[in-house]
């Protein structure tokens, strides 16, 4: 019994300082008087048409007035009924003579006694009930007690467990993050049912009070990692924080890089993964956007689908994968350096087609390069932002017809058209750095109508070199290529067999880098002589 | 400061360099072929093939009257260099050489010396060296304005000419390195492929019997001048024989592939003499290998040519089994003299001119380059009457598994 109201009480102080921390004033106590109770939060709220009170009497006071506050949309009102009211109402008329008078010991005996809620509270600050009262919970009161108790009755209007936009998957799992926190948490808990998976809650955003988890796995987590992820957090003193995103740009090492130092995902397993990995992840109320640190560049060629297929096929993707993000950074610059400077490096045929489709188009390659590339990408925009049907008609038509219509009408050579469709498909192999690449698309491209090939390197150059540089959390971001690490080498442009990686990455600096002990494999029997009959 | 001021200098610095020099691939003429000529006043004429992209592209075969894919542009100038420029003018737009596939040299100006011809092939960096080298008996221009059946860029039938040379190597490989190599090589004469335009109705073959004269008179008597496009047409096969930079002779496709066997020649070889009743064999030279051995003694120099050959059986006339070893010997006999014959001949022709296509001279600078030093300002003199055995061993590797069963009955 005390052990549950220590605990009912430690977790209310923790929450009370995370509020206080986002700036809700305190002070104002919960008076004795009811009436006054309720004006102050109606003060409070700007008699906001969605707060409701409900008066009653109950059972075993009637001649205490109460009253349920709470607001209209985030409740379940089915439950609210069922496990705060009914109870209240029911409850037989006895013991009143020792209840009256103590105000904080009828709410502690409604709590105890009567209340069937899983999850109550008894709340002495106003702020503190105005802050439960936007979490979902209804707030009780009663006359001549300075004690209220918040109950969760939560129910709101939220998104099913679906399969996720992003990251979609042939084989592996179809479970896609929500926006609502404790739906997320409990993904993850599912996956990894071990008691060192830990949660620890922050409240962010002055405003909008947003729940943040920072989840880790206990012993696998560098806790230094764990503690720098908290530090910067914690620094963070913003007006609202609506999507991960948010948190993302405040907290990432280098924000004037193009390349991102923080990964999300939609996707329990691929998070599930990453913590045991030795990772730590985000996770902020309103948004199913799971954020992962530390960062490396290898991950943003690797998709979950890898370790659950055999090996072979996947290693060949990998290389896919490098040269598709090749493709998607350098063709357009390329073909621009080969096309205005170099033409010596084409081949001698191809050459010839090259000039031939350049015969009579009016600007120099480096416009036409620029300019088809923000056609592409007013029609990828288009095809985004409209409803999906009008959308994938819109960037169809759009395509087909400025194309079609580009070429035939001399304006721009065929050949780029090529050059502008297989880049603008290529960048959605690596979904993970499509911002990075368009961005530095655009750079080496413009470098290559200035300064030919001499600028793709100059420019190539400064990208590895600030990309060797870049740390995420305390790790490199080019390893485990740079530094070179020997175990992690295995899950770069080949993945090495699952059962021979044996340790965790080099990078992540997880006090237990073992993942698997003992054997390689069982080994099989060879089923050689018995044949039966 | 200094460090902020040595970096802007450090990042200007970079981007001072680099290509300034942008050209845009429609500014450019593609020559796919050039050909140079002496003319008359000893000033130099320059015959350029240009592709027309937009024409190579059209898909449609070219048929009789539609526009040729290339356009030819000429232009005249006391130099090389002086020339070119003059071909921008007419051309107007900039000639591109790098992916220019022939340069065909007249034999007026082959003659006379092409020292002053090649300097501007040294120091235009966008030339390569890899562009091959024909000499024609006539005017290149011509040579340069005959038309392909199957190409629509002549140069590039050239180019596969060039190519496919091995299947007879009936033609030296000549790029514009070799023939550089050769020509800066102490003790070796450049050949070079010959190039020319015959009937359409001609058979094939060079003879090269016109000799040192180079004219261009063992070619048929010209067609009418109407019927002159359709019925001529290119061969390549034989070769320009050089004395330094001159052009002193000719070879024709046998002594040709004589001085190629020293050099790794490959191809059929149909022997001389039947070795079987019914006809003649021919067999596939698949490997080549070759020494000259030079020996200095009291009495002056002589040269041992070693020649060995590996060789498959390519074509019999007759149901006789070639495949016991009696047989095959009497087979490895013959191509032996067929081919000893061969290289005696071009060496015969050579030592008459006094050229060195052989590299005679080059062996005996490696082996004693005193010996050399000495002879090296009378060579041309000196191989006229230098000693040079001949040896040729040869084994026949494969007669394949045909016995014959079709003359069966």
């Amino acid at each position: 019994m005390m052990k549950l109201v220590r605990a009912i009480w430690g977790r209310q102080s923790r929450r009370a300082r995370g509020t206080s921390r986002a700036g809700g004033q305190r002070g104002q106590a919960v008076s004795p008087h009811l009436e006054v109770n309720l004006a102050r939060l109606r003060e409070l709220f700007g008699a906001s048409g969605d707060l409701a009170v409900r008066y009653f009497r109950p059972g075993l006071a009637p001649e205490v007035p109460a009253a349920v506050v709470y607001i209209d949309g985030l409740v379940d009102t089915a439950l609210l009924d069922r496990h705060v009211l009914e109870p209240l109402l029911r409850s037989e008329r006895g013991r009143a003579g020792l209840l009256r008078g103590a105000g904080a010991a009828l709410a502690s005996y409604a709590s105890e006694r009567l209340v069937s809620a899983a999850e109550v509270e008894l709340v002495t600050a106003l702020e503190e009930a105005s802050c439960q009262l936007l979490a979902g919970r209804a707030v009780v009161f009663w006359q001549g007690s300075t004690a209220a108790l918040a109950v969760t009755v939560r129910g709101w209007a939220a998104r099913a467990v679906e399969e996720p936009g992003t990251e979609s998957v042939i084989r592996g799992s179809r479970e896609g993050f929500t926006e609502d926190l404790r739906t997320n948490l409990a993904l993850l808990r599912r996956r990894i049912r071990s008691p060192g998976l830990r949660v620890e809650y922050l409240t962010l955003g002055r405003r909008t009070n947003t729940q943040v988890a920072v989840v880790y796995v206990d012993a696998v987590a560098s806790p230094s990692t764990v503690a720098e992820v908290k530090r910067r957090i914690s620094g963070i003193d913003i007006d609202s924080v609506l999507e991960s995103g948010y948190i993302e740009q405040y907290i990432e090492d280098s924000p004037w890089s193009p390349f991102a130092t923080v990964a999300n995902s939609e996707k329990p397993d691929v998070v599930a993964a990453k913590l045991l990995e030795g990772r730590v992840a985000i996770l902020v109320d309103g948004t199913p956007f799971v954020l992962l640190v530390p960062y490396l560049f290898i991950e943003s060629l690797q998709s979950a689908e890898d370790y659950y297929s055999r090996p072979f096929y996947v290693s060949m993707l990998r290389l896919i994968r490098l040269a598709a993000f090749g493709v998607s950074v350098l063709l357009p610059a390329l073909y621009v350096a080969a096309v205005s400077f170099h033409q010596e490096l084409i081949p001698a045929s191809l050459a010839i087609t090259v000039a031939a489709t350049r015969e009579g188009t009016p600007f120099p390659a480096i416009i036409e390069a620029l300019g088809m590339g923000v056609v592409f990408e007013i029609l990828r925009e288009a095809g985004v932002r409209l409803p999906r049907p009008i959308g994938q008609a819109v960037s169809i038509v759009g395509a087909l017809v400025i194309g079609q219509a580009a070429v035939s009408a001399g304006l721009i050579g065929s050949l780029m058209v090529i050059v502008v469709a297989l880049t603008g498909v290529a960048t959605f192999v690596v979904p993970a750095q499509i911002d990075a690449g368009i961005v530095l698309r655009a750079v080496y491209t413009v470098l290559a109508g200035v300064f030919g090939l001499y600028g793709i390197v100059l420019g190539l150059v400064v990208t590895v070199a600030h990309a060797a540089v870049l740390t995420s959390f305390g790790a490199p971001y080019l390893s485990p290529v740079a530094p070179f690490s020997r175990t992690g080498a295995g899950d770069t442009i080949v993945r090495v067999p699952l059962w021979t990686m044996r340790l965790r990455p080099e990078a992540l600096r997880s006090p237990d880098r073992v993942r698997r002990r003992g054997r390689v494999r069982v080994g099989v029997q060879p089923m050689r002589g018995r044949r039966e009959t | 400061m200094t460090r902020r001021l040595a970096v802007l200098a450090l990042g200007l610095a970079l981007l001072t360099g680099g290509c300034w020099n942008r050209k845009e691939t429609d500014e450019l003429a593609l020559v796919s072929a050039l050909g140079i000529d002496r003319l008359p006043d000893g000033g130099i004429l320059v015959v350029a093939q240009i592709v027309k992209p937009a024409e190579v592209r059209a898909g449609v075969p070219t048929a009789v009257g539609s526009p040729r894919a290339v356009s030819l542009v000429s232009a005249a100038g006391p130099t090389v260099g002086a020339a070119v420029r003059g071909l921008a003018q007419v051309a107007g737009r900039r000639p591109f050489w790098a992916h220019a596939r022939v340069l065909v040299l007249g034999a007026e100006v082959a003659k006379s010396g092409l020292g002053d011809v090649l300097d501007w092939f040294f120091r235009e960096r966008e030339f390569r060296a890899r562009v091959w080298v024909a000499v024609t008996p006539g005017r290149a221009a011509e040579v340069i304005a005959a038309e392909s059946d199957l190409e629509k860029i002549p140069a590039v039938a050239i180019d596969n000419m060039f190519r496919g040379r091995s299947i007879l190597s009936f033609v030296p490989g000549t790029n514009l390195f070799r023939f550089l190599r050769d020509l800066a090589t102490p003790g070796k004469d450049p050949l070079a492929a010959a190039l020319l335009v015959v009937p359409r109705t001609a058979l094939a073959g060079f003879s090269g019997h016109q000799g040192a004269s180079g004219s261009a008179e063992a070619v048929a008597g010209p067609p009418s001048p109407e019927k002159e496009k359709e019925e001529r047409r290119l061969y390549l096969g034989g070769s320009a024989l050089f004395r330094g930079e001159s052009l002193v002779g000719w070879l024709d496709e046998r002594e040709t592939r004589g001085v190629l066997w020293t050099s790794g020649a490959r191809g059929l070889v149909v022997l001389s003499s039947p070795v079987v009743p019914g006809g003649r064999v021919s067999v596939e030279v698949l490997k080549a290998r070759s020494s000259i051995e030079p020996r200095v003694a009291q009495g002056g120099v002589s040269f041992r040519v070693e020649v060995n050959l590996v060789a498959a059986l390519a074509e019999q006339p007759s149901g006789v089994d070639l495949s016991s070893p009696e047989t095959l010997a009497l087979v490895e006999d013959e191509l032996e003299k067929t081919v000893s014959a061969e290289v005696l001949s071009a060496l015969g022709k050579a030592k008459s001119l006094g050229a060195d296509p052989f590299g005679l001279g080059f062996a005996l600078f490696t082996r004693d380059p005193a010996a050399w030093r000495g002879l090296a300002p009378v060579w041309p003199e000196h191989l006229r009457s230098v000693p040079v055995a001949v040896e040729v061993s040869s084994r026949v590797i494969r007669t394949g598994l045909s016995l014959g069963a079709h003359r069966e009955r």
